[in-house]
């Protein structure tokens, strides 16, 4: 009786926690989506100021690029390390560079550049926003005439439209030179050698398509973060919960478009 | 002026404003007055237009209006100059109006109205509470606002700075003449700024009158807030729980 009592109050609870989850994520899908309906209305009446599109372009690239190099490039050397040898023992040893260089620019750069973009830029971008907003400095500048959105998130999401693609490019050559030092180490190739077959499966395509993914994540992470920043409300708590729910649901963002960008391109 | 008419609003079930209505002419200094959680808060968000009334109207005869916030709000980004010309970059009708060295000259003369001068370089942290409450009023002063709306201005501050805010308040008012709303705590603050006082209990007016009233008034609600007595007909937030 117990037993049964209990995996009905068990099965209940995961329900009406899903059931509360889903719904939560639906609001919110539908909160970033008129925030981006603003933000869109901004840029087409020219309602961004460049000043401020710079300011947050140099914060988004100087505090990202750290981060996403060391990532992107470990990330790099790490494949290498994984496929050098196999490659060896199947003779494809004229592919290896192939390989890591369709593996790097066609997800890993994106992927793993944005999570790290997320970590330093996503962040900091939604506990700045939710600070402001618990400590009543959102409603002063709006109560000034100034529209909020305006002037906290449209420039951000612009920045990161176009700062992104050139953070991914740069990574994206440290990724493919990390990955280097393991093929020279395993299969004793030199650095010539491996840049030919790093660009022998290199496509025109492959780039626009990374480029692409660059600029929609870019703009997806300042978007998602700052528009959960703007809506939280209360106090310190709520910040950081802001802070957490920003990363994570940028996270999932991130992975499903890429998914989507990657089927749309290559499939 | 301001036209508060038949407001209501609730947040989940509680209701904080119940069919509240008050006028506020230009020149004239309002106090709202009553324990926390009565809706004096939201009364300033519904008439800043922060918060949407689920129920009557606001009608305001300018939209050049400030807010000078409990815990001063001032950007935490920007130094004190970008903080006070803050509408004056921003907003797009006053963006291309003047230019920089206007702005400077404006800036700091609302600084040294408030009694500050040369800390237009410094940031917000590097300020004491009461300067930075002291800044916030020049933010707010910036545009020469027709309405201007204090919540609890003297908070938190020490006796001698509440005069000074005080003074700050009862100056504007002769100044501007602006139409102006204080919410507060602090009968000296009402005594010395308000010509009029309202309590709300309950999102309701309870009582209203002069500052003068409300210290001579024998009204049950009145006499337990002046004297600030635990009995009486109103109950405190955690009380009423």
């Amino acid at each position: 009786m117990d037993k049964e009592f209990f995996r009905e109050t068990l099965s209940y609870k995961i329900i009406t926690f899903l059931k509360d989850q889903i719904a939560e994520k639906v609001d919110l899908t539908v909160y970033i989506f008129k925030i981006l309906v603003k933000v869109i209305k901004d840029i087409l009446n020219l309602r961004v100021g460049m000043k401020h599109i710079l300011n947050q372009a140099a914060r988004f690239g100087v505090d990202s690029l750290p981060l996403a190099l060391i990532i992107v490039g470990v990330s790099g050397m790490i494949i290498a390390l994984q496929v050098t040898s196999e490659m060896v023992k199947q003779g494809a040893v004229d592919y290896i560079g192939t390989l890591i260089s369709l593996v790097i620019v066609r997800e890993i750069a994106p992927i793993m550049g944005s999570f790290a973009i997320i970590s330093m830029v996503g962040s900091s971008m939604a506990a700045e926003i939710a600070t402001m907003k618990v400590t009543e400095q959102v409603d002063a500048i709006s109560v000034s005439g100034v529209d909020p959105v305006t002037y906290l998130i449209t420039p951000r999401v612009v920045a990161g439209f176009f700062i992104m693609p050139s953070v991914i490019v740069v990574a994206t050559f440290v990724g493919l030179f990390g990955g280097y030092f393991p093929v020279h180490n395993i299969a004793d190739i030199g650095l010539s050698s491996y840049l030919d077959s790093v660009w022998l499966g290199l496509y025109e395509k492959d780039i626009w398509v990374e480029l692409l993914k660059a600029a929609v994540f870019g703009t997806l992470i300042s978007l998602v973060c700052a528009s959960i920043g703007y809506k939280a409300r209360g106090g310190a708590i709520d910040v950081g919960v802001a802070t957490t729910n920003a990363v994570v649901y940028s996270f999932i963002v991130i992975v499903i478009t890429d998914f989507l960008i990657s089927y749309a391109f290559f499939y | 002026m301001i036209k508060f008419e038949h407001v209501s609003k609730k947040y989940d079930d509680k209701v904080v404003l119940n069919d509240l209505s008050f006028t506020v002419d230009a020149g004239e200094t309002l106090a709202i007055v009553g324990f926390s959680g009565t809706g004096k808060s939201t009364a300033l968000k519904i008439i800043s237009g922060l918060v949407e009334p689920d129920l009557g109207s606001v009608h305001l005869d300018s939209r050049n209006m400030s807010m000078v916030f409990q815990y001063s709000a001032l950007f935490d980004s920007l130094n004190i100059y970008e903080n006070v010309a803050f509408a004056f970059h921003e907003r797009d009708d006053l963006k291309n109006k003047y230019t920089e060295s206007q702005i400077m000259q404006i800036v700091s003369e609302k600084l040294r109205l408030v009694g500050l001068q040369n800390i237009e370089d410094l940031m917000p942290s590097e300020l004491s509470g009461g300067m930075q409450k002291r800044v916030s009023f020049a933010r707010a002063i910036v545009t020469n606002p027709k309405i201007i709306l204090y919540d609890e201005p003297t908070a938190g501050l020490d006796p001698v700075s509440s005069t000074v805010i005080e003074d700050y308040i009862i100056r504007l008012k002769e100044e501007l003449k602006a139409a102006s709303i204080v919410v507060t705590h602090q009968m000296s603050t009402i005594k010395r700024t308000a010509d009029r006082v309202i309590m709300l209990y309950e999102g309701k007016i309870v009582w209203q009158g002069t500052p003068a009233e409300l210290l001579e008034a024998k009204d049950p609600y009145a006499h337990q807030f002046v004297y600030a007595k635990r009995e009486g007909p109103m109950k405190t937030t955690a009380e009423a729980r």
